[in-house]
């Protein structure tokens, strides 16, 4: 029965490795932000499976919801790419 | 413990700490400060799930910590204390995770200002025209 | 140089898992847990033995609001703080955005509708039911407070001025519901000489709020810490969205 948690969870994990590099390593800064939220929704599972219901609430509407639309506004009030003016 | 559960569990701890320093080298080396503000982000929400893994409880039939009726008997309490799973790392999580998002919103605003004061937002050309300023 | 840093990094990830998989944080792969953590399980909803209890059958909301009550108040401040300093840095707020009316297409205007009835409800039960089931006063703000913010996306700034969402309104009703935990917290403490943030009769201060009122079962005073924390937490965000739309960001000042 251990060994079915353990395995999920390596999943989720690896989903989530594999978003945040590739969200560190992005020029274009709106998908940057897109892969932090997918790797946000891999941790939201993680807390499911680990049995912290009310982490799960709390972080789902923070992580998918709030951050990313800050984030936003930030890009929208500058600039989109990495490197862009000068 | 038996092999492949020792290897799971050292790949899951290995997985997660090597998250952590993919965000601490986003943060010390990519020169835009939106990139630092959501490697920042990336880094304070995996340490709160690295918190909620050390107080979770193997064994085979875990529940979270909510007693599941409102007029329990002797033998409910019994079964919560020896199945449920730790509540005190949850309460300094739910905190925690307040405390990073009112950060984050305050970093944002100065991020925008900086852009109105400097036009560019690539640490080595504020520093550079932050010198010409001053010199 | 960048190569030196990832190195450096790298070692330190290395010796942090094998310091972990020794047990440098805890136990891997335990069956027990820690004696505290069995102690709030066992005294949190124990209606035979009523000497520590705290009327709520959900441990992490009893933790949050009356074991550790303390660090809860902390937080409230800690977020006061940060949303006093984003206010003092949004000075030019421009009023172009209030004049621009671009409404999305119709499809996106009725599903935006809907969708806002259901987010009502639940962000409602989970703020009302925060003692008995998962839930709780933070997470029904933040699950109400995505309510402006799709009104924001599909309708315009314009709509929601009309509908009378102004900054100056959501910072009145903030202010209230810090008020009302003030009060509850503060008050016994003052008057009646019991114990900051007291919950439960304790045996030697036997004062308290009854954990059954007729057929509604409080937690003591977990049901209206969780109702003042919906409300100061949606309109925080709420401030904090409106504020982020008409901040004006594309001007040097000086080159």
């Amino acid at each position: 029965m251990i060994i079915f948690t353990l395995a999920l969870l390596t999943f989720l994990t690896t989903i989530a490795l594999a978003a945040t590099i590739k969200a560190i390593a992005e020029k274009d800064l709106v998908k940057a932000v897109v892969f932090s939220a997918l790797q946000s929704v891999a941790y939201a599972i993680i807390y499911g499976v680990l049995m912290a219901p009310d982490i799960l609430y709390a972080y789902i509407a923070v992580g998918v919801g709030i951050y990313p639309v800050i984030v936003l506004y930030a890009i929208a009030k500058t600039y989109r790419f990495e490197g862009g003016r000068k | 413990m038996e092999g492949i559960n020792y290897l799971l569990a050292t790949y899951v701890y290995a997985s997660l700490i090597v998250i952590v320093a993919v965000a601490i080298y986003g943060i010390i080396a990519k020169p835009n400060l939106i990139k630092k503000v959501i490697a920042l982000t990336i880094l304070g929400d995996t340490v709160n799930t690295f918190i909620i893994l050390i107080g979770y409880r193997f064994v085979s039939k875990p529940k979270p910590p909510v007693i599941p009726t409102l007029h329990p008997s002797p033998e409910d309490i019994i079964n919560i204390v020896k199945n449920g799973v730790d509540p005190l790392p949850q309460a300094f999580v739910i905190t925690a995770i307040v405390i990073n998002l009112a950060i984050t919103a305050f970093l944002v605003m100065l991020v925008v200002r900086i852009y109105r004061a400097y036009g560019t937002l690539e640490m080595n050309l504020i520093e550079r025209r932050k010198g010409e300023e001053h010199g | 140089m960048r190569w030196f840093i990832a190195l450096v990094i790298a070692l330190t990830a290395v010796v942090l898992v094998k310091a972990v998989m020794d047990g440098c944080l805890g136990y891997i792969l335990t069956t027990d847990v820690r004696s505290i953590a069995e102690f709030y399980l066992r005294s949190t909803y124990n209606v035979f033995n009523k000497t520590h209890w705290a009327a709520s059958p959900e441990a992490v909301n009893a933790i949050l609001w009356d074991y550790r009550g303390l660090d809860t108040v902390y937080e409230t401040t800690v977020l006061f703080i940060a949303l006093l300093g984003c206010l003092v840095l949004a000075t030019k707020l421009s009023s172009e955005f209030m004049e621009v009316g671009e409404w999305l297409t119709i499809i996106a205007r009725t599903g935006v509708k809907l969708i806002i009835m259901f987010i009502a409800i639940i962000a409602l039960i989970l703020a009302f039911k925060g003692y008995v089931t998962p839930g709780g006063g933070f997470q029904g703000g933040s699950a109400f407070a995505i309510i402006p913010l799709l009104i924001l996306a599909a309708f315009s700034c314009k709509y929601l001025e009309n509908l009378g969402y102004r900054v100056n309104k959501a910072e009145a009703l903030r202010s209230l519901g810090l008020l009302a935990i003030a009060a509850i917290a503060v008050l016994p403490f003052i008057f009646l000489s019991a114990y900051f943030l007291q919950n439960q009769p304790k045996p030697w201060i036997p004062i308290g709020i009854p954990h059954v009122i007729t057929f509604i079962y409080t937690g003591g005073t977990i049901l209206f810490y969780n109702l003042a924390e919906l409300v100061v937490v949606s309109m925080e965000f709420t401030a904090i969205f409106i504020v982020l739309t008409l901040l004006r960001g594309e001007e040097h000042g000086g080159h």
